[in-house]
């Protein structure tokens, strides 16, 4: 029961991961908190529904579309609102991207109508057995989709000038703006990136969650939770902090009361925030 | 001479101004008929209070609570516990609730009012959430179905009534009361001390304020005000469950609502709760009724608008407009204007 | 008895010992400076001395009451008034609400903080002492608009207001003008006439050799040198710390 937990947990961990890395590269390089960021996710859930319902898509062949829109929302985002706030006091910081949160559900409340949906699809279904354990083929796929965007994010952050700028952006932005890096494009295409990788997240999840306005809300704080965790701005913390939100939300689940594997995960945010804000290896 | 004479007349067109809108406000109901219009004028009149409560904290010491739900819940579910279980008339269960409310504010006080800034704010973010994770799975509060509340018909004693009218009052009193308490405290020394707190908290306690226990006051004293809601909600809407009073959505609604009409402001809370529900409800009307989540929408736009155009809210939008005005039409009174 | 007696202080910062075992006091009616380069550890020093940093040894006694360890807005109450070396103030408030804010809190209980606005004894002398510092004319501006002198003279007046036992200058003339180092300078001369207390860090040597009566040096956190001005002047300790040998 133990190491199916842990299996279980590790699987449902890296979608976690994916989403608070996103929240982490934002923080990262202009500190500030997406409230939006669950919003976001939601909205790749419904694009991945759209494309079952024209096409029969299964979410796994709308990743590339999810992506891309999601890449492009995530920038605009940054130089439509998030730009103009950029000096303002955190107060309205917050309450933007709160709002945000508030317009991108409530948007979808309006025109798709609060009904839950299901993507039902074919292929990467059920379980299948090994020594044992039980392994759902959707989390696996989610599993491996989440693996290769870390992979994806990789390559890009350090093979890539683009990447490369980013980087320099988020560890000492006066350097980089001396050396010539567009910063405001180094945080516009960071909100894009943030977003593409939600994305995918949210194509995987459409498969095995219910579709609905408010369903990235607690995903959204999840990643909170992974980012207070890892460290704020550490992608290796959001990694490891996603990883360990799945395996100890599935075994409160497990050997605690069902019901209690969120409230335990909050409780102990809080108790991170409190004990420990730089969590594990972030900064300041 | 001229000068006290000219200052004499603003404050009594002040006062004049205030006290026609209140006749206005107390007639109200016979000008505007119909049971869903009434239904708005209530709601926006509650929003106003917990707009108004939250403010205290957040608007004037500048701590971002997004967890109010907790204490509206505590309040709506201690009175209606206490009427169901007990039979104690709501008018007294309220009181209760606040106090349980403030309780509970000053023990998570203590611990989370240490944080700051988006710290806070995800913290009292994830309070929210235990608790309406906790109530949604606790047989003694309902759990997800909640409570319906009694039906006494019209009664004074279990305050409900089958008109709208007397809830209407009821809430007006509170929000008038509300809003004159945060007039007077906006006055006092705890309006200098908690926007110097905001400002510059070491400063502050360099200069001997406490600044923690100016949080804690604040704090309680917002968890009371918006429990007396959540029991005026219970009796009203006579049913209550974690998703109508522990939801997450109303927690950063009143955190918006004050943003928009004018953050660590006397009048912002109104105004923002104001200009926005009665306006939505109205379109909502005109678009035949089925916009779900227009209310939240409307907040969502105003709170980038204000962000964006003016940050210090409706309150000084128009402040800037009547300026424009008074400017434009009397040039010769300016110098006397203090 | 010393209105400020400092005894073994010691911070740590990691491996890093900033103040190290230091022995300082400052008496009645005195007018006492605290010199030494950058990074010797004298705003350090005054940081545990008034309750922003705890302290890893040793004992700070305010008129003989043991302080050390005690939160910061404590301290204050109880008569030690601290300074900033960058000047904090409330930016959007009023000079005259700045200095109000600085009145004495030991007395006022919650409900007094929230019904009861200010008395207007103490409006009429957050008045005059913003008059006696020089910012009558500023007195509706809010304190952000100053400049970083108008700044420190604005921390004088706020001083003040609170009474203390002791005020603690931490580079009072920094980034300020001649004119208005005059200014500072007889402020304080004045309020030391009257009794106050001072415990000055400052870099300028002619504005510290010329009101101090005692110097302490700090080099690297140790206590090099103390004594009168003229002794510290000629003191070789403080001149290789200063100019190296």
């Amino acid at each position: 029961m133990l190491v199916q937990s842990i299996v279980t947990g590790l699987l449902v961990g890296s979608v976690y991961s994916l989403i608070a890395v996103g929240l982490t590269l934002i923080w990262g390089i202009m500190e500030l908190v997406n409230f939006a960021h669950g919003s976001f996710l939601m909205l790749s859930m419904y694009i991945c529904y759209a494309f079952f319902l024209w096409f029969g898509f299964d979410p796994v062949f709308t990743i590339p579309i999810a992506a891309v829109v999601l890449f492009v929302l995530g920038f605009l985002t940054y130089k439509v609102i998030i730009a103009h706030i950029m000096k303002s006091p955190m107060l309205f910081q917050i309450l933007t991207t709160l709002a945000l949160q508030f317009l991108i559900n409530y948007t979808l409340f309006f025109v798709a109508k609060p009904t839950f949906r299901t993507i039902k699809v074919g292929f990467w279904n059920g379980c299948f057995v090994y020594a044992g354990i039980f392994i759902d083929k959707a989390m696996l796929a989610a599993f491996a989709a989440c693996v290769l965007g870390f992979i994806f994010l990789y390559i890009f952050l350090h093979y890539t000038k683009v990447g490369k700028g980013i980087r320099a952006t988020t560890d000492n932005p006066k350097a980089a703006l001396a050396l010539g890096v567009n910063i405001e494009m180094m945080y516009a295409l960071t909100w894009g990136i943030s977003m593409a990788l939600v994305a995918v997240a949210g194509a995987m999840l459409s498969r095995m969650l219910y579709v609905h306005p408010t369903v990235g809300d607690k995903f959204g704080l999840l990643a909170f939770v992974a980012v207070a965790l890892g460290g704020f701005g550490s992608i290796y913390g959001a990694l490891l902090g996603g990883l360990i939100i799945g395996v100890f939300s599935t075994l409160a689940g497990v050997y605690a009361i069902p019901w209690m594997k969120l409230p335990a995960v909050f409780v102990v945010f809080v108790i991170v925030l409190i004990v420990r804000p730089r969590g594990l290896f972030g900064r300041k | 001479m001229l000068n006290k004479r000219v200052r004499f007349n603003k404050q009594g067109s002040t006062l004049a101004l205030y006290l026609g809108l209140l006749i206005l406000l107390l007639f109200l109901p016979r000008i505007i008929q119909g049971p869903y219009y009434r239904h708005i004028l209530v709601f926006t009149l509650m929003y106003v209070v917990l707009a108004q409560a939250w403010n205290l904290t957040g608007g004037y010491v500048g701590q971002i609570a997004l967890g109010n739900a907790v204490f509206f819940a505590l309040g709506a579910y201690t009175s209606t516990l206490l009427v169901m279980r007990a039979n104690v008339t709501p008018w007294i269960g309220m009181w209760v609730g606040g106090v349980v409310a403030a309780l509970v504010a000053l023990a998570l006080g203590s611990v989370v009012l240490k944080l700051k800034g988006h710290y806070f704010a995800m913290a009292t973010l994830a309070i929210g959430e235990i608790m309406r994770l906790w109530f949604s799975n606790w047989k003694f509060v309902g759990g997800a179905q909640g409570f319906s509340v009694p039906l006494r018909g019209s009664s004074w004693y279990y305050m409900q009534w089958t008109s709208k009218i007397p809830y209407y009052y009821i809430i007006l009193m509170m929000a008038v009361l509300v809003t004159y308490l945060v007039h007077r405290l906006d006055r006092s020394k705890y309006g200098s001390y908690a926007k110097a707190v905001n400002q510059d908290e070491i400063a502050a306690r360099s200069r001997g304020i406490s600044a923690f226990r100016l949080k804690q006051a604040s704090f309680a004293l917002t968890a009371f005000i918006t429990a007396l809601v959540g029991t005026f909600y219970a009796q009203y809407v006579l049913y209550i469950s974690p998703q109508s009073v522990l939801i997450m959505s109303l927690s950063i609604l009143v955190a918006i609502i004050p943003i928009v009409g004018g953050v660590g402001t006397v009048w912002g809370p109104v105004l923002g709760a104001v200009f926005v529900f009665p306006l939505t409800e109205f379109l909502r009307a005109q678009l035949g009724g089925q916009a779900l989540g227009l209310n939240y929408i409307f907040f969502g736009l105003a709170v980038i608008f204000v962000v964006m155009v003016e940050p210090l809210g409706l309150v000084a939008l128009i402040n800037k407009i009547g300026q424009a005005i008074r400017g434009g039409r009397g040039g010769a009174h300016a110098g006397t204007e203090h | 008895m010393p209105v400020l007696s400092i005894e073994n202080l010691t911070k740590r910062f990691g491996g890093l010992v900033a103040v190290d075992s230091v022995d300082m006091r400052v008496d009645s009616g005195e007018i006492v400076g605290l010199i030494g380069p950058n990074g010797s550890g004298k705003t350090t020093l005054f940081n545990c001395v008034a309750g922003y940093y705890k302290a890893d040894a040793g004992e700070v006694r305010l008129n003989d009451e043991v302080i050390t360890d005690k939160r910061m807005e404590v301290i204050c109450e109880k008569g030690l008034y601290r300074t900033f070396q960058l000047p904090r103030a409330f930016p959007e408030l009023s000079v005259l609400q700045n200095v109000l804010l600085a009145t004495q809190h030991k007395h006022e209980g919650l409900l007094n903080i929230l019904l009861r606005a200010f008395s207007d004894n103490l409006v009429v002398r957050a008045k005059e002492l913003a008059e006696f510092v020089g910012l009558e004319r500023l007195i509706s501006e809010p304190a952000g608009n100053l400049s970083g002198g108008q700044q420190k003279l604005l921390e004088l007046a706020c001083a003040l207001m609170k009474e203390p036992q002791i005020i603690l200058l931490d580079e009072p003339t920094g980034g300020v003008n001649p004119t208005l180092i005059n200014d500072i300078k007889a402020r304080v001369r004045e309020m030391n006439a009257d009794g106050m207390a001072f415990f000055i860090i400052e870099h300028n040597m002619q504005v510290i050799m010329d009101m101090a009566q005692r110097i302490y040096v700090l080099d690297h956190g140790t206590l090099i040198a103390k004594g009168t001005p003229e002794e510290v002047r000629n003191n070789e300790q403080v001149l290789e710390a200063y100019f190296g040998k």
